[in-house]
């Protein structure tokens, strides 16, 4: 029960600040679950984006479904699925109320520009610690350079990189 | 009511690769297909959904549900939008030692893994490219990266400083940003 509650709570913290979409929530998803709380490590925290990618849907609910499973049983991930969902169900729904003309406040708006930044630093923590975790032989560095070059230059679709990078890596000894 | 929870079920389960992929997608579906919308509130719903907290496919549900048939029908949207992501990763959980054991699986895995580290560069890059941020600004980024990379520092405080930054500081882009 109590881990039940712990489960919500977490993922509803983070569904608070869910700002800049699912990349942006690596960190956190990372800090809590494999820095602070040890529940998960790194390896099964990248499994977990690597499933994220080839699963349809968003990366939060990946997570949330996949830590709440792990912690706590099917009980456990609708638990933590309802956590990261709600927050925004409910900002949602009271801005829906209140204010029809919520996208055109001037403060609302300059807060979303002091978001941006902030979004992008922790895009960029997660790009480090998914690096140092995964880029870490020749195979790897071969791979992570192949998919930018795509990326940059031939705007490959996200799933078919994804598709590529696969069948690379059975390739590839 | 079902309308709604089936066509965003439907949405969810061909929304591979994060929300943005799904906007064409929706908007032929609703706007195009049944008239739900017209383009310009669909431009409202996206810009509204996109600066919410939480998940950008499933705020669109919320909102799209939430102005057709209230409080359940963004429930109901929200739902459908859901179960596919939800269904999907439960499968994978639930046999995850199994599929994991396999070796060609393995292999696929440990390949894909440093195809997501580029897909992250490839993302901070579009951000920036996009943004239009005064370049004062991205002492804020490079301070959130080391912060949180190196000290384990909670993001939470981080973007609870951008945003307060951003409150109170005028003219932070060069453009209105058209969020």
């Amino acid at each position: 029960m109590n881990l039940l509650f712990n489960l919500f709570i977490i993922f509803a913290k983070i569904g608070v600040f869910s700002f800049g979409g699912g990349y942006a929530m690596l960190p956190f998803f990372q800090k809590y679950f494999v820095v602070t709380l040890h529940w998960i490590n790194m390896d099964i925290f990248s499994n977990i984006v690597v499933i994220s990618q080839i699963t349809p849907g968003a990366i939060a609910i990946s997570f949330s479904t996949f830590v709440g499973y792990y912690k706590a049983g099917i009980l456990g991930a609708i638990i933590s699925t309802i956590g990261i969902m709600l927050p925004s169900i409910i900002i949602v729904i009271l801005i829906s109320k209140f204010s029809s003309k919520f996208s055109e406040k001037k403060a609302f708006l300059r807060v979303l520009i002091g978001l941006q930044p902030a979004v992008i630093g922790l895009i960029a923590a997660a790009t480090y610690h998914i690096s140092i975790s995964n880029i870490t032989n020749l195979k790897g560095i071969i791979i992570f350079t192949a998919s930018l070059f795509i990326l940059l230059y031939k705007k490959i679709d996200p799933l078919l990189l994804i598709i590529l990078a696969g069948i690379l890596g059975i390739l590839i000894k | 009511m079902l309308k709604l929870f089936f066509i965003f079920l439907k949405i969810g389960s061909l929304s591979f690769g994060g929300g943005y992929s799904m906007i064409p997608f929706i908007q032929s579906e609703l706007v195009e297909k049944r008239n739900w919308l017209s383009k310009e509130e669909f431009m409202n719903t996206l810009s509204v959904s996109q600066s919410m907290p939480g998940i950008f496919a499933a705020n669109i549900a919320l909102n799209i549900g939430y102005k057709r048939k209230g409080l359940k029908g963004a429930l109901f949207a929200t739902l459908g939008c859901v179960l596919p992501a939800f269904v999907s990763t439960i499968l994978i959980a639930i046999y995850f030692k199994e599929i994991m054991s396999i070796p060609i699986i393995k292999k696929i895995f440990e390949g894909v893994r440093p195809a997501i580290a580029a897909l992250l560069v490839y993302s901070i890059y579009k951000l920036i490219k996009n943004g239009k941020l005064k370049l004062v600004w991205y002492t804020l980024a490079v301070a959130t990266f080391i912060l949180v990379a190196f000290f384990q520092i909670n993001p939470i405080y981080l973007l609870i400083l951008g945003g307060l930054l951003g409150y109170f500081i005028k003219g932070g882009s060069k453009h209105e940003p058209t969020v």
